[in-house]
Formats: C-alpha cells, sequence, structure tokens
C-alpha cells in the first residue's frame, strides 16, 4: 500500500488498485504526477489496473491526451470504478473521445470490474 | 439532492450549444457542487466543447483557405490599488455593458471565486517583487452561466508617479465576417474528407506501434492503400513532419518518460522500445533532445 499526492495504490492477485481522491480535477501537472507516482509502485512490472473516481471530478483537454498516451506506459487493462454520475459521464467521455492502446472499460460495480480486469492479471502471474 | 431535468436547470446547457453552434467553444458551463446526473451532463457539454476547439485547430490546418485567426483582447488599466481605471472589451455579441459596473471596482471583482484566489496570490507576489510582468489564465465572469479562461498579461507602467498596472487578456478566435471578403486562393493546399482521415489513422497507427521499429513509406501507403508521396508530403502538411520523424519523435518522448519514471536500465529501455541496438538509441535520443540517454538519466534522477 502506497499513499501518493492524489490517490492510494495497493497490489491484489496481480491487479493495481488506485483509488484517486474525491472531487480530483485532472490538470497535466496531476496527470503527469499520477503517472510518476503509478509508475514508481509498479517497479517496472506490467499490471491491469481498476482506477476507482468518485465525487466531482474535472479533468482537461491536456491531461486527458496525456493519460491516453504516456498514461497507459505499464497498464495491461483498464477498468474504472466509479462511484457518482459525474465521473461516469467523464470516464465515458474518456473511453470514447481517444484512442486507446489497452484494452478499457467503465464500471459502477467494483466486482464486474475485476472481473473484467482478471484474464489480464492471470496472464501476469504465468 | 438529485436535480430535476428542467428547463431552469438546463439553462447552461441551452446556453452553451448556441454558443457551440455560433462557433465560440472557448466557454464553459459554470460548475456546481452537486455531484448527479445533471452535473455530469455539464462537465460532458464542457469537455465536448474543449475537445472541438481541440480539433477546429486542426480543421484550420488542413483547411487553410480558413485559416484567418484574430486575437481579441480585453485592457484593464488599474491603479496602485489594484482598481480598474479605464478599460477596452467589446462583448463578442456586441452587448453593450454598463461601465459603472466595471470602472472603479476592485479588478477581483471581475474574476470568479476560484480565480479571484490565484489572482490574489500571484498579485502579491508580483507587488513584493522587481519583475516587469507576469502571466496568468483567469476565469472572468462572463454571464450568469457561462465562463471563460483568458490567457493574460499583467504589466507594470513605469515613468508615472503613482504605480499602475495593465491588465491584458485575450483569446486566438476567427471570425466569420473576414472569410467572405476574401478572395479565392487556389494555390492553398487543401486536403479532401478522405486525406484527412487518412492522416488521421496513420497518426493513430504510429502512436499504437511505438514499441515497434518503425514502418517505411512504402510499407505505410502498402497498410493504408496509397502512394507513399501523398503520406509523406500530406502528413508533413498536418504534423509538420514526415511519418517516420513523427514516430522518432513520439518513441523519444516515451522513453524519457520511462527514463523519468523507472528503475529500468537504458539498455532495457532500448529493448523495450524496440531499438535494434544501444548506440541507435543513444544516437536518435541525443538527436531529439541534446542529451545523451545517460546524461539525461543523471539530471532527471538528481531533481
Amino acid at each position: 500500500m502506497f499513499e501518493g499526492k492524489y490517490g492510494k495504490y495497493c497490489i491484489v492477485d496481480g491487479i493495481l488498485f488506485v483509488d484517486y481522491k474525491e472531487d480530483l480535477i485532472f490538470t497535466l501537472k496531476v496527470a503527469k504526477r499520477i503517472v510518476q507516482e503509478r509508475m514508481g509502485f509498479q517497479h517496472n512490472k506490467e499490471y491491469p489496473v481498476c482506477c476507482k473516481l468518485s465525487g466531482r471530478i474535472d479533468s482537461q483537454s491536456d491531461a486527458r491526451h496525456y493519460l491516453a498516451q504516456e498514461g497507459a506506459l505499464f497498464i495491461k487493462a483498464l477498468a474504472f470504478y466509479v462511484t457518482s454520475p459525474v465521473a461516469l459521464r467523464l470516464t465515458e467521455f474518456y473511453i470514447q473521445t481517444l484512442n486507446h492502446q489497452i484494452p478499457i472499460q467503465v464500471f459502477n460495480d467494483r466486482n464486474q470490474a475485476i472481473q473484467f480486469l482478471k484474464p489480464y492479471s492471470q496472464r501476469s502471474i504465468n | 439532492m438529485e436535480r430535476v431535468f428542467n428547463r431552469v436547470n438546463l439553462r447552461g446547457i441551452y446556453r452553451m450549444l448556441t454558443e457551440m453552434a455560433k462557433g465560440n467553444f472557448a466557454y464553459q458551463i459554470k460548475r456546481t457542487h452537486h455531484r448527479d446526473e445533471l452535473e455530469g451532463l455539464n462537465a460532458y457539454v464542457n469537455q465536448t466543447a474543449e475537445e472541438l476547439r481541440r480539433k477546429r485547430h486542426q480543421f484550420l490546418l488542413l483547411n487553410r483557405q480558413t485559416q484567418i485567426m484574430m486575437i481579441r483582447t480585453a485592457t484593464f488599466l488599474l491603479d496602485e490599488n489594484l482598481k480598474v481605471v479605464d478599460y477596452s472589451y467589446t462583448h463578442p455579441d456586441n452587448i453593450v455593458i454598463d461601465p459603472n459596473t466595471i470602472i472603479d471596482k476592485p479588478f477581483y471583482e471581475l474574476l470568479i471565486k476560484k480565480s479571484q484566489d490565484r489572482w490574489t496570490k500571484k498579485i502579491t507576489e508580483f507587488l513584493e517583487g522587481n519583475e516587469q510582468s507576469f502571466n496568468i489564465t483567469l476565469e472572468y465572469h462572463f454571464d450568469e452561466l457561462l465562463k471563460i479562461d483568458l490567457h493574460t498579461v499583467i504589466s507594470r507602467l513605469t515613468g508615472m508617479r503613482d504605480e499602475k498596472y495593465t491588465v491584458t487578456s485575450y483569446l486566438m478566435d476567427t471570425t466569420e465576417d473576414f472569410f467572405s471578403e476574401l478572395p479565392e486562393n487556389s494555390e492553398i493546399k487543401t486536403y479532401s474528407r478522405w486525406d484527412q482521415k487518412l492522416f488521421h489513422e496513420i497518426h493513430i497507427y504510429i502512436m499504437h506501434h511505438l514499441e515497434e521499429p518503425p514502418k517505411t513509406l512504402d510499407q505505410l501507403a502498402g497498410l493504408f492503400n496509397t502512394n507513399k508521396y501523398k503520406i509523406k508530403n500530406g502528413f508533413k502538411e498536418v504534423f509538420g513532419c514526415t511519418p517516420t520523424q513523427y514516430y522518432n519523435k513520439q518513441r523519444i518522448r516515451k522513453c524519457k518518460i520511462l527514463i523519468e519514471n523507472t528503475d529500468l536500465s537504458l539498455t532495457e529501455i532500448s529493448n523495450k522500445m524496440g531499438f535494434s541496438s544501444y548506440p541507435h538509441f543513444s544516437k536518435s535520443f541525443k538527436k531529439f533532445t541534446q542529451l545523451t540517454p545517460r546524461f539525461y538519466k543523471k539530471i532527471t534522477r538528481n531533481t
């Protein structure tokens, strides 16, 4: 378990869980810090990632493009687990308007998010 | 508490859609502290406008005859107490503003709350220092429902007994009126919708294959059923460099992220990013950054 500036990180059963702080605004500066913290925590190993987003989040265009490109390094697959309508709409926007190199989906149920990521975690164990 | 979707609550959305239809993508709906579906819709519309604005710049680049840009500005003269002495501003919809709502008012009252805090912090630092000017992004009260972010330069005026300051906020924008007056220029190159789609697809292909050795123009032409000259010239018109140069530049960007954020050795990074050898990686890296990977690693680690 590691607590960064904008979220908490932990690895369970080969899945990296990232719990972002509530009401986070993703600026380019925040996005770069998040990528830096995540990659530092992963120690050069690729993981499927489950991100929890909640509250009244917002994001800026530069940050979204950065996260879709550089932010995808060392991620096998990405599941967003969202707990507010705002987070859900903005995550859908992020998924549907940008080109992603990795499998990516949004869920409002944590278990479904884990089920989606499981095949990728098994591949990393083998 | 969940707000209902009625005419009153949807006013911001309607205002924003109207502005977008008129070509004003720089506005944003004021966000609230609600966390409901309506707030999700407000945020979604804001981000749509932001992406459309970003894409419009590319559209203007591809259709050169419409690449007429103007800078719309708002200028304020402030006295030593940071009150507005005079200003120059025309509302985009030609709405007449009562000068009494601006003159003699503290400048920060023109800004939204979030911007007021940022303004106060930066101007305090500026007044204590000796800098001639500074830059900041400010969000003005635009109307009841919308807001607008503007790049702004604040300068100190010299040669007067009392300190005075200018605040110049600007927005790069296009103006429709110009287009009808312009003669057709047959020498300006334009691209069809299909060609624009082609270059966009090549761009995505490159971004998705950065960890593999680069494709030659002939190979790209084969993959996208076109000829290499169209790819070479068209891609350069849009992205400012050939596909190979673009690929190299993007690959080095990823290498920089790996050097900055992982403890992979430089050889491992070279292998991961598909370089044929470490010397090849080192040479490419130096070409784009003027630094060797070793030196880049050293300076990023020290900071």
